[in-house]
């Protein structure tokens, strides 16, 4: 009971203002995509339709495996159990680095086939939107070798529980905006 | 003799022990730092009227305007350009003044050294420079608008990609800023954490004008919807947020200050 109530009135960590800001700024993006669909929507099907939905579909588990690894490393945090939060830790950033190989094969691929941001509106914002995403992966990753680097000196005060949950917070919005980015640019060419 | 002299001299003088003690004015460390701060709202309006409505960059001229499309404008506009941009020039120092009121905000709030409210006076600094050159290209486009229509865009297009793509200057203030008052461990926090998280967001979507120099039209060009409407348009929202906030900041640590001397 006395539990609950202090977790009730625990502080709402301020990350969650960057949160909120970012993630209306991508909600303009989305609903800036979907207009622009709305008016060459064959155009979009054909180019969304070269799109490679294996590793479009490969990068969404690994992040949505990297985000559970996490929340796992958050609750061993929460129990002080600092050998287990760093081999949590290390097992995201581990998965979050495949993430960045495969979207760098995915990009190298694609400019090969000769498909740049110039090639035609949907491509315009292929790469716009998933720079902008891998921008705030590189800023994630930066907290989760911050975060393990930090776990390393063994520290359990309440300051680094915050810290972490925060880290976890970023993380899964980064998780969540690539589930929005995959659906709505590689399975709109799904068949 | 030369004894007397001496105290006679001495006793010329006034005793400053005698003085009443209220002509001795106590050290004040917040002077000038209220008017320092208020020097961002008003840059705010001053950078609406010379570099907005009278430099016509409301919004800017679209890239893919063909070089005779952006001569026009300095044809068309000279004299409201010339006074738009004399007058950006002239007003953008104040963003120092600005930010050296932001300054000593800060260091109420450091606790171990002045590494951040340093890095943002610099970044202060740095940013006047770009409220400074750039509107000095277009005032040369506007100064000589008979000349040729590709080296009036040339200068309108550097002028423009100075304003946007140096950014990382004010990423500097903002980030620097938002650092600082994260870490003030008062129970009621001077600035609300909420606010430099703000600034910490303005710095990570600035990296959006990155996009710029790939684009002539659509969206993200310096005229296009994100680029300009939403993330150009940061800047000036956290000038007029952090404004607020820091002139609320500095009416607290007065009234502390007055409380404690």
């Amino acid at each position: 009971m006395g539990d609950a109530a202090s977790h009730r009135h625990r502080p709402v960590p301020g990350i969650l203002t960057f949160i909120a800001a970012d993630t209306a700024n991508f909600i303009l993006f989305f609903g800036y995509f979907m207009v622009e669909r709305l008016h060459q929507p064959a155009l979009f099907a054909r180019s969304a339709a070269q799109l490679h939905i294996q590793l479009g579909l490969l990068n969404t588990v690994i992040l949505i495996t990297s985000g559970w690894l996490v929340a796992l490393a958050v609750e061993a945090a929460r129990a002080a159990e600092m050998a287990q939060v760093r081999r949590r830790l290390l097992g995201a950033i581990g998965l979050g680095l495949c993430f960045a190989i495969v979207k760098a094969i995915e990009y190298g691929v694609k400019i090969a086939d000769g498909l740049t941001p110039q090639t035609d509106a949907f491509f315009t914002f292929y790469y716009v939107f998933t720079g902008v995403h891998l921008l705030h992966y590189a800023i994630g990753m930066a907290l989760l070798v911050a975060t393990a680097v930090m776990a390393r000196t063994g520290r359990t005060d309440t300051g680094f529980t915050g810290w972490i949950e925060s880290c976890a917070l970023f993380w899964h919005m980064v998780d969540l905006l690539w589930v929005f980015l995959f659906a709505m640019l590689y399975l709109q060419g799904a068949r | 003799m030369a004894s007397n002299a001496r105290s006679a001299s001495i006793d010329l003088l006034p005793n400053v022990d005698a003085w009443p003690q209220a002509q001795i004015a106590p050290p004040n460390p917040f002077r000038y730092v209220r008017f320092c701060l208020w020097m961002g709202p008003a840059l705010l309006i001053l950078l609406i009227l010379f570099f907005a409505i009278l430099g016509h960059n409301l919004p800017p001229y679209s890239a893919a305007l063909s070089a005779d499309g952006i001569a026009q404008h300095f044809r068309q506009h000279t004299t409201s350009a010339r006074i738009g941009m004399i007058g950006m020039m002239v007003s953008g120092v104040l963003y120092l003044v600005w930010g050296m009121g932001i300054t000593k905000v800060m260091e109420a709030a450091e606790r171990d050294n002045d590494v951040l409210s340093r890095l943002q006076t610099w970044g202060a600094g740095f940013t006047t420079l770009v409220l400074v050159f750039p509107p000095a290209f277009w005032l040369t486009a506007a100064f000589r608008p008979e000349a040729d229509a590709a080296i009036l865009m040339t200068l309108y297009d550097t002028g423009w990609i100075m304003f946007d793509m140096v950014f990382s200057l004010t990423m500097l203030q903002v980030t620097a800023f938002a650092i600082c008052f994260l870490h003030d461990e008062r129970a009621v926090p001077l600035v609300p954490k909420p606010v430099s998280w703000f600034a910490i967001w303005v710095a990570v979507a600035f990296m959006g004008f990155c996009f710029l120099p790939f684009f002539r039209d659509g969206p993200f060009s310096r005229s296009g919807f994100f680029n300009y409407w939403v993330e150009f348009s940061l800047f000036f929202w956290a000038m007029l947020i952090l404004s607020i906030f820091t002139l609320r900041a500095l009416t607290r640590l007065q009234k502390e200050h007055a409380a404690h001397g």
